[in-house]
Formats: C-alpha cells, structure tokens, sequence
C-alpha cells in the first residue's frame, strides 16, 4: 500500500519511512511542501502523512490545495501544535486524522489503518473504537478477538455505551435507551445485561465507574 | 504615613489654629465693646442727670444698694457740699477733671466719669472689678462658641477626608481583587483624575511585564515544539530498534530508553500546556460548563489505568455544579489532580472523588490511600518542577499546571494530608461568583 510522507525532518523521515515499510506500506518521502504537493497530484497514494511546519510551504495550505483540487486521500496530520484551534482547524480543512508529535509508531499504524478502513466503507457501520466496535447492520461486537451477535437488549446496551466510548453512563441513562416509555423495568435489568455481555466478552468490554455508572474505555 | 492621616493632620493643626485666633480677637473685642459699652452707660447717666434738680426722687426713697453692683452718682457743688448722691458709702476726692478717670480707694479701683456743669458737678463712678466682670463675661460668651467649633471641625475634616479617599480605596480595592496572573490594563477613565498618572504609570510597567512574559511564554513555546520533532524522531528509531533488536541482552536498555523518551515527551507536552496556561491569552470564550460531566469523564478516562495498577478509582458523591469555565483546561486541571492521585497509590488503595456544593460555592474533592506529601513538602509542591523526596516518575508540573487553571477560573486548590497520615486529600473550590469572564 503506498502512503506519501511529507516531512521536511531528516531523522523523523528517515525513521517513519523505514518503519512504516516495515509495516507493509510503500512510502513516498518528500522534505518538500512544493515537491509533496506535486507527488500528491500526480500519483495514487492511499494515505497522506502531512507535517505542518514546512519550509517553503506551509502544511495547512497544502492541505487546503489539495482538497480543493479533488484529491480525496485520506491525510493524516503529524504536527507538533497541540493546541485545540490548530487541531479543529486542521480538521475543518479536510484532513481525516490528527497526530501529535511524539507519537507511538503503533498508533500511527493504527490510525492509518483506521482511516483506510473508513475510507473503504468497512467502518460504514461500525461504531466503536479500536478495541472494542459494533457493528450497527449486523448487531455484530468484536471486543478482544472475540466476535459475536448480540441480543436486542445487548445490542442497545452497547450501541448505547459505543456511540460515545469514554462516556459514563448512569444507570437510569443506560434503562432510559433500553426501555420505551411506560416499559416496567426490573430493578436489576442493567447488571443482568452486562454480567452476559461480560460473560461473552470478558470483564473489561464494560468498566464499571464506582459511583457513577458504565462505560467502555476510549481506545488508546 | 498614610495621605488621609496626613490631611486630617494638616486640617486639624489648621483650623485649630485659625479657631484659636478667631476667639482670641473675638474675645478681645467683645472686652473692649463692653468696656466702651459701660463708658457710655456712665456718660448718659450723668448727662441725663443735669444740673440735678426736679429729679422727682427725693433723696431718702433712693434704694439703698449694695455698692458692687451700680453705679454710684453724686450731684455736688464746686465748694464740694453735695447736693445728692446715691450712697454715702463712697467718698469721691475733691477735683476730678471733666471726662473718665480712674481713681482708687479702700475698696478698690473705681472708673469715674465727671461732667462739669456751671456751678456743680456731676460725677458717676463703677468699679473697676464690675466692669471686668460684665465685660469678660461678654468676651467669653463670644469666643466660647468659636473654641467649641474646633473639635466640630475635626471631625468634619476626618469624615470629608475619608468620603475623598474612599474613591482611592475603591481603586486599591480592584486592584487588589484581580487574579494572580491578571495584568491587563485598569481602566483609567473609572478613577479619580489626581491619580490617574500613577494608573497610567503602573499600566505602563504592566505593559512591559506582559512584553515580557509574551516573550518568555513565545520562546518557552518555540522551544518544546522545536524539541517535539527530534523526539518523535528518537520515539520512531527506538520503536525500529525494538523491531530489529534480536539480542536478549539490549532488550532492559531499548525498554529504558523508551521510557524516557516518553517521559521527554509528557515534559514537553506538560511545558506547552503550562506556557498557555499562564499566558493567560488564547483563551477560548468561557462558558457555563457541567462540572460534574468533567469530572467524570476524567475519572473514566483513568479506569484503565488504575484498573492496571490494582487501584479502585471511584465517585464518592455527585452533586450538580455548573461553573463558568472552559472545559478543556478543566478537564487537564481534573487530569493532573486524579493522575497524581492514582500514580501514588498504591495497589490494593482507593481513590475516592466527591462532587459538592451550594449555591456559592463547587467543590471537587479527590481522597487518595498513598502515602501523602511530607509536611515540609506541601508548600513547595506547586512550583514548577518541584518533586518530593524519592519521587521520580513525574514532571513536576502538574500541580503547577493545575494551579494556573484554577487561578485562571478563580478557584482555589488545596492539599492536605488526612489527619491519620492515610493518604491526600486534594480540593478544588470553584465560587460560583468570582470568575472573570
């Protein structure tokens, strides 16, 4: 799979060049916004790595140039700007993913797989994160190699968990999108629901939040 | 010394003094008026008088007086046989000259008044001491309210001074209740004009306080994202050395060496984040933010790890308490606070946080079972850098990062050690009134 780096820092170049090939990618390095932004016209890449701070040219132009003339790759930002209006503002200008540098090279792989695979249509109908997802057409969680179908309630449970991962809901939260109006609820109904989703999936596909109530962790 | 002890000073020496001067010249001329007042009582009497004939009294139905208090009068002939006289407790001397003179006797120091007439004369006599009397007491009446008016005026003087200086103190009192970091200009146009150079000269100095601060904050920034590309860089090449490392023997070092390039990079991270934060600039608007959902999500958002390290992380008690902030650097405030809590606990330990609070007041509360912070360490553990004894895993920046957001949204934050020396008790004040929008 061919992915462009465009990354005017030697070391760092160097390093993710060789360790994404390592990975499995083909990768076109440039130092160069100017020259980065040609190769992009001209070739079919399947990823986009762009920093930011580039001599010549600046990332977030390239950025916006690229876009408007139809390239549609997914790009990933590696920048070390932190601060949340780079960041929304990087997004708004199209770019799919944002990393700030020092990064894990795993998680860089992970995201790049990520973006793939929602640029496939793969994660059309997932929700989720990386280790634990949903599939929302099939009712279909995978959570820590296991894969299995859930029941209507199970389903609702997790739907209800996966669509914000890191949020904790409490337990009238969780019955409020399990049951309709005028439903009667049995009083343990929750914890019967998740010691099976549990059961299927091992104890941490649920954390429970001491006093406040469940959720499934963000992934990392 | 103070202006207004000053002013009251000067006002009090001064009307003192012109009050004291007001009833001393009050005093003396009030005395004279009486005196002449008395001269011309004397004088009348005698010219009414006259020759003393067909004065319808007879001699021996005059009361009989007691010499202190009137006048004595006597009609007599130039031979000095008297034709009438008021008493004859007095003898007058033989010759006295036309007009006022004084003369003196047994009883004391008389003033005489003596109208020569064809063949007689008419002499009216007072004591001396009587008309001193009439006439100080005239002399005190006048100036008595004058000296009763000094101490008035004090008081006025004070009340006055103090009603001016209150204007002064309300600036002082602005100045005073802004935040730690807070240097933008004071509004001129809302103090008093004879201290307006002065605001103008401390907004001056602020300005080149802020020139500077920007700078140091531009150059603190500059460097860590300068720093932030070579460390990705050492973070990537030591990932590939994993990678390729078959050798069992540099397995310890490469895992080494990834440590502290992370750690590198949480410093670095930790740096940005303080530099804004005591910036104090790039603030994005505040609004009114659930306190509660913050903090839960921090706690959530350390589940994994305290799961990891045989830690229970847990909400004791949760209120409603919506502040006025900005969520973001709220959450890095509860991140700092619950990370430090979780990373000193050790395994089998607790992590208990509380929401509360009233209609004044929100406060977060994180209860931790580590081994709390030496006594002599708590007053140190907000400075930058600062790590207590034996401590190696952290920056030293978090708490200094957390006191920069809770200054910026005018809460207070405080650590103390249970009592029992059972652990650390963090908490975080928000008051619901004093945060600067």
């Amino acid at each position: 799979m061919r992915v462009l780096l465009i990354e005017d820092d030697r070391m760092l170049g160097e390093g993710l060049a060789e360790a994404l090939s390592r990975h499995g990618f083909s990768v076109d390095w440039t130092r160069d916004g100017m020259l980065g932004e040609e190769a992009a016209r001209h070739a079919d890449h399947a990823a986009i790595l762009l920093d930011l701070g580039l001599p010549k040219r600046d990332g977030l132009d390239i950025l916006s140039d690229l876009r408007r003339s139809g390239i549609d790759a997914p790009i990933i930002i590696l920048t070390a700007r932190d601060a949340l209006d780079d960041r929304v503002n990087g997004l708004n200008l199209g770019a799919d993913d944002y990393l700030v540098k020092p990064f894990e090279l795993a998680e860089l792989v992970a995201r790049i797989h990520a973006v793939l695979r929602r640029k496939a249509g793969s994660a059309g109908s997932r929700i989720g994160t990386e280790t634990t997802s949903l599939d929302i057409a099939t009712h279909e969680l995978r959570h820590g190699g296991v894969d299995a179908i859930l029941s209507r309630r199970e389903f609702a449970l997790m739907r209800a968990l996966l669509e914000r991962p890191g949020q904790v809901l409490s337990r009238t939260q969780i019955e409020e999108s399990l049951y309709g109006w005028g439903e009667e609820v049995e009083s343990n109904a929750v914890d019967v629901l998740i010691h099976y989703v549990r059961r299927k999936f091992g104890k941490d596909v649920i954390r429970n939040v001491r006093g406040a109530g469940w959720m499934v962790a963000k992934g990392r | 010394m103070s202006i207004r002890r000053t002013l009251v000073a000067a006002f009090a020496v001064l009307l003192t003094l012109i009050g004291a001067l007001a009833a001393i010249v009050s005093y003396v001329s009030a005395r004279n008026e009486a005196w002449d007042n008395l001269d011309l009582q004397q004088r009348q009497i005698a010219r009414f008088l006259g020759n003393g004939e067909n004065i319808g009294v007879p001699d021996t139905t005059l009361p009989s007086h007691d010499g202190d208090e009137d006048f004595f009068i006597e009609i007599a002939f130039r031979d000095g046989r008297p034709l009438r006289r008021s008493s004859d407790a007095l003898v007058l001397p033989a010759a006295t000259p036309q007009g006022f003179s004084d003369f003196s006797d047994a009883s004391g120091t008389w003033r005489l008044y003596t109208e020569e007439r064809s063949d007689r004369f008419v002499r009216v006599a007072q004591r001396t001491a009587e008309r001193d009397e009439i006439a100080t007491d005239s002399a005190v009446r006048s100036a008595v309210p004058l000296l009763l008016a000094i101490p008035l005026l004090w008081i006025v003087t004070y009340l006055l001074v103090g009603l001016a200086m209150r204007r002064l103190l309300a600036v002082a009192d602005a100045i005073e209740g802004r935040a730690a970091a807070d240097i933008t200009p004071i509004a001129e146009a809302d103090v008093p004009i004879e201290i307006r150079p002065l605001v103008a000269a401390m907004n001056r100095a602020f300005g080149r306080l802020r020139d500077a601060i920007d700078q140091q904050q531009a150059f603190l920034s500059d460097a860590a994202h300068e720093l932030r590309t070579p460390l990705a860089a050492i973070s990537v090449q030591v990932d590939l050395l994993r990678d390729v490392n078959r050798d069992a023997e540099l397995t310890p070092m490469i895992g080494a060496l990834a440590k502290a390039s992370r750690r590198a990079s949480v410093i670095i991270s930790q740096l940005l984040r303080l530099a804004r934060q005591e910036a104090g600039r790039s603030v994005p608007e505040l609004s009114e933010v659930a306190l509660e959902d913050i903090v839960v999500e921090a706690v959530a958002a350390l589940i994994p790890v305290a799961e990891a390290q045989g830690v229970d992380i847990g909400l004791a008690s949760i209120a409603v308490a919506p502040v006025i902030g900005n969520p973001q650097d709220l959450a890095a405030l509860m991140e700092v606070v619950l990370d430090n809590a979780v990373r000193y606990t050790p395994a089998g330990g607790t992590v208990d946080v509380a929401i509360t609070g009233d209609a004044a007041v929100s406060i977060v509360t994180v209860a931790d079972t580590g081994p709390g912070i030496a006594a002599e360490a708590l007053p140190r553990v907000f400075e930058r850098f600062f790590r207590a004894a034996g401590e190696e895993s952290g920056t030293g920046l978090g708490l200094a990062i957390a006191r920069a957001i809770a200054d910026r949204h005018g809460a207070s934050i405080m650590l103390a050690n249970r009592p029992d020396r059972s652990g650390l008790i963090v908490s975080i004040r928000f008051p619901k009134r004093l945060i600067r929008a």
